[in-house]
């Protein structure tokens, strides 16, 4: 896949990030990359252990070092590879340039301080502005997000604000800085109703409209995929299994996994009056002690001999689809078929 | 699915009084239940979808009487469960069994599988020891657990083989009637999709009754044969998964419907911002039509008073003044 520079705002190279556990060495991700250009939406998909969030918090630095370890492996920001940075200049940058917002807002806002004063904190710090000033550009941020009766919800504490309410203020506190760039959002709506699931994805797509801002948005849900993502990395025990745009994924996917991942779903048009779903059997494999070769095989149909060897080079099947599968002609033949 | 109604529910209420810390005043009353009846049919899922706080789990513990009820009736094959006392109940269970949501919580970390599996066979002292264990051998591989790990704990299980125990436990009685509450909402989507051919493949070959709660509406669309839609303490509407799938009126089931996500990128749609506001607290839930605050047809007598559940065609039945055309 050929990247024009002046397009990538973040490009992640041969990552291998791994964990020490006192059962051993745990790698977490491997040989991954992936790159982000400026103002599109980047999904990196997959189920619970695949390493999406790793990858994800391995950006702004928020995965526990020990246990923790970078292997080996770049990342680069605007041309500046982020680990290699010290402490103080990730912090710099995870205020201004890179923000994040996070599953359960409950927990990651501080119950004792207001919202607004915690959204205001971020102007305080990254761009030494006044109380008074930080809590006008709070306000106004409340209004960007669409929380109701901003005047008094920016004076509320955590607890008093709903789900939903409490993820938009995340939103907020992640536009507080002076050039959004890249917004890690993992998995934003996981825990919300479905209502007000599709009014945060909603928002999100809207403000892409209004600030210039890159998303890598980490989930395991394909719905979700297929609402909010330009491009998407399908992940599968820490390894980059499938990469394209979003409609190639679903409409011309080549790892048997994104089909499998495809064919879970009980919303796939095909199983309108079907019995049963055609499931992926078997479970998730330990990464702990995981051996050369693709990580799926053991679960996966169109296993052959070369794939308890090693693990797929790159198949480029057109500038934005690469997919990582001995077989995956094969997948393609039967999958057209 | 047949015309025998399994469990009848009649205008049945769970109110749970909440307490302020630190005072042993009632201070509020959470309506969880509020008036709801529904017909059970024999082989039939019934699938219960609405969002967090509507009621649809309690409704399922209140029917099995692991809770008690604060007003109503749940008969069971025309016998008032709430008339049974606890020996008559015990006797229920054998008919009456739940799946649990989280796999993790809902089994003893201190047992073995084959203890957990085989506990309620102990209870109701069925079989000799050596037969319970052929019992529990045959319930693992039934659900495709290998009998041999019957000695291991569950926390050397994942998330989906636990679930299969929770399963297994389920059916070491031969019940009639399970209550799968969210029973494959914590379960990684390809794992989900293992449990929800389980669950059908059993009820194929055991003839069960389901009542099948989830938050997931495509979930339910797929797996139910009806479907009954909760909204804060009560049904909105209910139909035939056809009925309910295709020509659904309700204006919450309408928000449901157009919340879930697409299932390609192609179709991505505006208009998603059609239903605007939180779900409201069930302690203090709004005036008349619980749902009028967020509803875009509402009119004056939706703020006034509740909508009873009427009939629109054989079969479907809404909770709507405006559907009913009722306005006036």
């Amino acid at each position: 896949m050929e990247i024009k520079d002046k397009d990538v705002l973040l490009s992640m190279e041969n990552l291998n990030f791994s964990f020490t556990t006192q059962r051993g060495v745990v790698k977490a991700v491997r040989e991954l990359s992936l790159y982000i250009k400026k103002g599109e939406t980047l999904t990196l998909v997959g189920e619970s252990g695949c390493g999406k969030s790793v990858t994800a918090h391995a950006i702004n630095q928020l995965n526990p070092m020990p246990p923790g370890k970078v292997e080996s492996g770049k990342i680069f920001f605007n041309g500046v590879d982020l680990l290699t940075l010290k402490k103080s200049e990730i912090e710099a940058l995870r205020g201004t340039q890179i923000s994040m917002i996070f599953q359960e807002p409950m927990t990651a806002l501080n119950p004792v301080f207001t919202v607004g004063s915690q959204i205001a904190d971020v102007f305080m710090t990254h761009q030494n502005m006044g109380k008074k000033e930080a809590m006008e550009k709070a306000l106004e941020l409340f209004r960007l997000v669409k929380i109701p009766a901003p005047e008094r919800r920016i004076h509320a504490y955590p607890h008093q604000l709903s789900g939903g309410m409490r993820q938009r203020a995340m939103i907020a506190m992640a536009l507080a800085s002076p050039e959004p760039g890249l917004m890690i959002a993992d998995e934003p709506t996981t825990a919300l109703d479905v209502t007000i699931q599709a009014q945060i994805l909603d928002l999100l797509q809207d403000l892409k409209q209004h600030v210039d801002m890159s998303i890598l948005l980490i989930t395991h849900d394909m719905g979700v995929v297929a609402e909010m993502a330009d491009r998407v990395v399908v992940m599968y025990a820490g390894r980059k299994v499938e990469e394209a745009d979003a409609i190639s994924i679903f409409h011309n996917p080549y790892h048997p996994y994104t089909l499998g991942l495809l064919n879970s779903l009980p919303s796939n048009p095909k199983y309108k009056g079907a019995k049963r779903l055609e499931a992926i059997q078997g479970t998730v494999p330990d990464l702990l002690g995981i051996k050369e070769g693709c990580p799926f095989a053991n679960r996966c149909e169109y296993q052959s001999d070369e794939c308890a060897v090693s693990f797929p080079q790159e198949k480029v099947i057109d500038e934005t689809h690469s997919v990582w599968c001995h077989n995956y002609d094969k997948v393609n033949r039967e999958r057209s078929m | 699915m047949s015309n025998n109604k399994l469990v009848e529910v009649k205008d049945l209420k769970k109110y749970f009084h909440i307490k302020s810390e630190g005072t042993s005043e009632t201070t509020s009353v959470l309506k969880a239940v509020d008036g709801v009846s529904l017909d059970v049919f024999e082989g039939e899922i019934l699938g219960v979808v609405g969002e967090s706080g509507c009621g649809k789990s309690t409704l399922g513990k209140t029917i099995l009487r692991l809770y008690d009820k604060t007003e109503g009736e749940v008969l069971y094959r025309g016998d008032d469960l709430f008339h049974k006392d606890s020996t008559q109940m015990k006797e229920m269970t054998k008919k009456m069994q739940m799946i649990f949501q989280d796999p993790y919580s809902s089994l003893n970390p201190r047992k073995k599988v084959s203890k957990i599996i085989g506990q309620s066979l102990d209870i109701h002292n069925i079989g000799t020891s050596v037969e319970r264990l052929e019992r529990v051998e045959l319930l693992m591989e039934e659900v495709g657990l290998n009998p041999k790990y019957r000695a291991r704990y569950p926390h050397q299980f994942s998330g989906g083989q636990r679930q299969r125990i929770g399963i297994a436990r389920a059916l070491a009685l031969q019940p009639e009637f399970i209550v799968c509450d969210e029973a494959v909402s914590a379960l990684d989507v390809s794992v989900q999709a293992q449990i929800l051919n389980l669950l059908l493949d059993l009820q194929e070959k055991h003839q069960f009754t389901y009542m099948f709660i989830a938050h997931d509406l495509a979930v339910v669309e797929f797996i139910a044969t009806r479907i009954l839609v909760m909204y804060l303490g009560r049904i909105v509407e209910i139909a035939t998964k056809a009925e309910l799938v295709d020509h659904h009126v309700h204006p919450y089931t309408k928000a449901l419907f157009i919340a879930s996500p697409v299932t390609s990128p192609r179709e991505r749609k505006e208009g998603k911002h059609l239903f605007q506001g939180d779900v409201p607290s069930p302690i203090n839930p709004p005036s008349g039509c619980h749902f009028h605050p967020r509803c875009p047809y509402a009119v004056d007598k939706c703020s006034v008073a509740y909508p009873p559940l009427k009939e629109i065609t054989p079969g479907h039945f809404a909770a709507c003044w405006v559907v009913q055309n009722d306005i006036s």
